[in-house]
């Protein structure tokens, strides 16, 4: 009862990229994990000393979302491996008019939990989409390029199979929120592997 | 090394555009872009030369996308200071069917946008390809034109078309020449469960893990640590809606409020679990409530020593319910027997969801308990719940326990006669109601029960009566309810000893019958009870006239006592006290009535000899009501109070007084002699009620009178004059909103 109060109420300061996080904020909680889990392998002491503390929080953004690229079939998957690959077949889309250029303007909470990403309504009655934290392959930020400066972020997902892939495109408020949607991500990655569950 | 078959023939359109400005414009025109194109000499004709865009041949299973960049770049070096343009992307157009030499082939158009013409001097080299302004192309194309190549004409116009599509949509222009991906790209964060897409991290393990293992950890993560089932889920059990605790902003509507004077309560206060409110809501109750709790729990013992002092058996907790509630919700009998009884509780009290206690014995299938009330004389067997059940339905929805028992005792119920109640008339007679609903019977079903004619009824309704306070009632109010707490009541109204006071239910005329209603009754039965009420009020003395008023009255008495005149019975001496005293007010009796035996025996003589007078019985009772009528305090209702007169500076003199209300104005009587004292018609004078409704005001300009009458009734009073003043005419009985008590 009372966080969903205290929740509405920092919701409607729409100023703050970040929204609100269950326990921890964000910035204290991850200060030692600002970069790529893929580059951090050898940084295990500081990933551990975190790893407790943000193990039950869910950090909440809010963004727009533009749209996804849905069940795209394996041998499609094969070719976007590399990210710039993967920002060049959005681009293409967008190009081709099956992606929009810009997003919807109902904004939407991204929570990003160690269970993954969940994106909902506002009020946090509806959830649009969840993408479980062992099908995400990776999140990539990038300038739309359209000269606003606006940052998206792309999303790649797959199945449990691993036969599909799905790209899923939000626009973020801020470049700063957009890192450290990265950011918060990244140290989920490396959460999960220090959790004790086996 | 190519094998032919895997090449595939592309067409590359390199276009910039002239300016930054041209990106945002919404308007196509074909000047703003510039196009590479290559001159090949025309064959045959030497001089001639025409243009074609270029054109390659890449492996067809590659990545086309950059080996058609790698072309673009090669192509332009040498005539951009070996700088080289950057593609920014290849956006593939359409592919053509190809003519000539190649007839029956198809080759792809792919448009590779790069960056904004710059200002330097771009360098001629024969052979090599160049930039010209797509307007000035367009303007000689043609499929049949002779400067182009005829593929060339007919991808350029199927890129002019497609540049103008693209300028109508929003953003797309901007999307086309916006940087290379590599220039935009910010954060890369890949899941190590997929290490096999990017890079490999050093001997492809992630922190000492391999991606299998990682990704194994993570779907751990999608399984559930504790699965909680309701078990109530498709019980069927009714689902109720009670609240646990309603909090309201006291400031709501206030406006904004001081932040800074809000204290926030000490963190224990309300970071207690739920349980622990539950517990705290418990121990509240308990202490709160402990005859709720001790019928809750059939602690006899503790009952009737909390009953003894003087707990409330009315008292409805925290979740409105009443102790016996309780009792009969966990099947508790001798509690329920000791509240009924020692408690005098009200057998049909309803709880704050209104349930009765026989809906909650019958719903729990205590048959025992059912029984106990259903042999209660104040009962309604007939009870409905919210939901307009009754209690045999409950039972059968819930068939707990003895459910059987329990249906057989209430539908056995219904065929037991009903309790009954006397009502009386002023002459002393009663009849019998049946109270088909207990003391939940109402006035309107009590009247029914009457079995009047629709016409009498009109003119009476059921008043309830002790000796100094009488009230009327209105159709909705529950007469045997309001002789339960007769006490309170009187209490409420009176400086009485309520232990003196005893409660009858009667019939009698309805104080806002106008006179002109009651001038046109006809019915006999209908005059008889008015005539026994008249007659009742002017030997109590309620009826102030002049001696020769009472006379009258008094030989209109004997006449329709004794019947006519006879000179041989009806002597001197035939009108001695005893006899005197049905037929004069009582008052009088002693003081004057002596005198007037003469009188009144000579006025019987006369009024048994007149031929005029129908010796009728219900016409002489009409004639004694007509002499009645002008009397200034008939039909109205008698309050009791007090006045006080100011004998002298110091000392008050209080004198006791009836207040008489009736349709005609207010009247004051002297309650020892029976005096009139004041008589005000309505419109002469105005009234205004006291603090805390104790006493009310008389102000009457026309007679310069004042006066203050003190009385606990002056809130009964008050209202009745205001209902009585505003309806002197004969109105519409719907108005169901009585003069009464409550």
């Amino acid at each position: 009862m009372f966080r969903k109060v205290k929740k509405r109420h920092s919701s409607s300061s729409s100023q703050s990229s970040e929204i609100s996080t269950k326990s921890k904020s964000v910035d204290s909680s991850l200060g030692g994990l600002s970069r790529s889990s893929t580059v951090a392998s050898l940084d295990t002491d500081s990933t551990k000393s975190s790893g407790n503390s943000t193990s039950e929080t869910c950090a909440e953004f809010r963004v727009k979302y533009v749209g996804a690229i849905e069940k795209l079939q394996f041998d499609m998957c094969k070719t976007l491996q590399e990210p710039l690959d993967l920002i060049n077949y959005i681009d293409a889309t967008q190009q081709d008019g099956k992606l929009p250029f810009m997003p919807g303007d109902e904004e939407m909470i991204l929570g990003v939990s160690k269970y993954g990403v969940k994106v909902a309504s506002l009020d946090q009655c509806d959830v649009l989409h969840r993408h479980p934290l062992y099908l995400i392959v990776r999140m990539l930020c990038y300038d739309d390029g359209l000269g606003a400066g606006k940052n998206l972020l792309a999303l790649k997902t797959t199945d449990a199979k691993q036969e599909e892939c799905s790209i899923w495109v939000y626009q973020c408020s801020s470049s700063e929120q957009a890192q450290s949607i990265c950011k918060v991500l990244s140290a989920f990655f490396d959460c999960a592997l220090t959790s004790d569950k086996s | 090394m190519g094998n032919e078959d895997s090449l595939e023939d592309v067409f590359v359109a390199v276009i910039r555009p002239k300016s930054q400005v041209s990106l945002s414009s919404k308007e196509y025109r074909a000047k703003a872009y510039e196009i590479l194109l290559i001159e090949v000499p025309l064959e045959g004709k030497e001089k001639k030369r025409k243009k074609v865009l270029l054109a390659t041949k890449i492996q067809a299973a590659g990545d086309k996308s950059k080996s058609i960049l790698d072309y673009v770049d090669e192509t332009i070096r040498p005539i951009s200071n070996n700088q080289g343009f950057i593609g920014k992307r290849v956006v593939h157009l359409k592919k053509f069917l190809l003519d000539g030499t190649n007839e029956g082939k198809e080759a792809s158009l792919f448009v590779v946008p790069v960056s904004v013409k710059d200002n330097s001097k771009p360098a001629y080299i024969a052979g090599s390809p160049s930039f010209y302004c797509f307007q000035d192309i367009m303007r000689v194309c043609s499929e049949t034109s002779i400067h182009f190549c005829s593929v060339t004409s007919k991808m350029l116009l199927a890129l002019d078309k497609w540049l103008a599509e693209q300028h109508t949509v929003p953003h797309a222009i901007q999307a086309l020449f916006r940087p290379a991906p590599v220039e935009r790209v910010k954060t890369n964060v890949s899941n190590p469960a997929y290490s096999s897409e990017g890079k490999l991290s050093d001997e492809g393990l992630h922190m000492g893990y391999t991606a299998l293992e990682i990704k194994s950890k993570m779907m751990s993560l999608e399984k559930a640590d504790m699965c909680i089932l309701n078990p109530l889920y498709g019980s069927d059990l009714q689902y109720t809606n009670r609240v646990d605790k309603v909090i309201i902003n006291p400031y709501f509507g206030l406006g904004a409020p001081d932040y800074s004077k809000i204290q926030i309560p000490n963190r224990e206060k309300w970071q207690h679990g739920p349980n622990c409110v539950a517990e705290d809501k418990e121990r509240q109750w308990v202490d709160d409530f402990p005859l709720h709790r001790s019928a809750c729990e059939g602690d006899t013992e503790l009952l009737s020593k909390l009953l003894d002092s003087g707990f409330s058996v009315k008292q409805l907790d925290s979740d409105h319910w009443a102790p016996i509630h309780y009792a009969c919700w966990h099947g508790k009998v001798e509690a329920t027997k000791l509240l009924l009884g020692k408690g005098n509780c009200n057998p049909n009290l309803l709880n704050g969801q209104l349930s009765s206690p026989l809906h909650f014995a019958a719903r729990g299938g205590h048959a025992e308990i059912v029984q106990l009330l259903l042999q209660h004389p104040e009962i309604d067997r007939h009870i409905e719940d919210q939901q307009k059940r009754s209690p045999l339905q409950v039972c059968e929805e819930n068939k707990q326990m003895e459910w059987e028992e329990t249906v057989k005792l209430l539908q056995q119920a219904n065929s037991k006669p009903y309790e009954k109640v006397r009502i009386y008339r002023m002459d002393g007679s009663y009849r019998s109601v049946e109270l088909k609903h207990g003391n939940n019977t109402t006035v309107q079903q009590i009247m029914e029960g009457m079995r009047l004619s629709q016409d009498t009824q009109q003119y009476f309704t059921i008043w309830i009566c002790s000796e100094n306070l009488h009230l009327q009632l209105k159709p909705y109010h529950k007469p045997l309810q309001h002789m339960r707490i007769w006490t309170e009541i009187v209490t409420d109204l009176t400086v009485l000893d309520p232990q003196r006071e005893t409660p009858q239910l009667f019939l009698r005329r309805d104080v806002r019958l106008p006179l002109e209603v009651e001038k046109k009754v006809e019915d006999p039965l209908a005059i008889l009870i008015l005539f026994d009420e008249a007659r009742h009020c002017l030997l109590k003395g309620f009826f102030p006239a002049p001696d020769s008023k009472l006379i009258t009255l008094a030989s209109l008495l004997l006449q329709i006592i004794y019947g006519s005149y006879e000179s041989k019975k009806h002597k001197q001496g035939f009108l001695n006290e005893e006899n005197l005293k049905s037929i004069v007010p009582i008052s009088k009796v002693k003081s004057k009535a002596y005198h007037w035996t003469n009188r009144i025996l000579h006025e019987y003589k006369a009024l048994s000899n007149s031929e005029g007078v129908s010796k009728e019985m219900h016409h002489l009772q009409r004639l004694f009501l007509q002499n009645c009528w002008d009397i200034p305090t008939y039909g109205a209702a008698f309050f009791t109070g007090q006045v006080y007169t100011k004998a002298s500076a110091s000392n008050h003199k209080v004198i006791r007084v009836y207040v008489g209300v009736n349709t005609k104005g207010l009247h004051l009587m002297n309650m020892e002699t029976k005096v009139l004292l004041i008589s005000l018609e309505y419109c002469t004078f105005m009234w205004q009620l006291g603090h805390a409704d104790q006493y009310f005001q008389i102000h009457s300009g026309d007679n310069k009178m004042n006066f203050i009458v003190h009385t606990k009734q002056a809130g009964l009073i008050v209202k009745l004059l205001m209902k009585l003043s505003g309806q002197m005419t004969p109105n519409d009985k719907s108005v169901t909103d009585k003069y009464a008590y409550g």
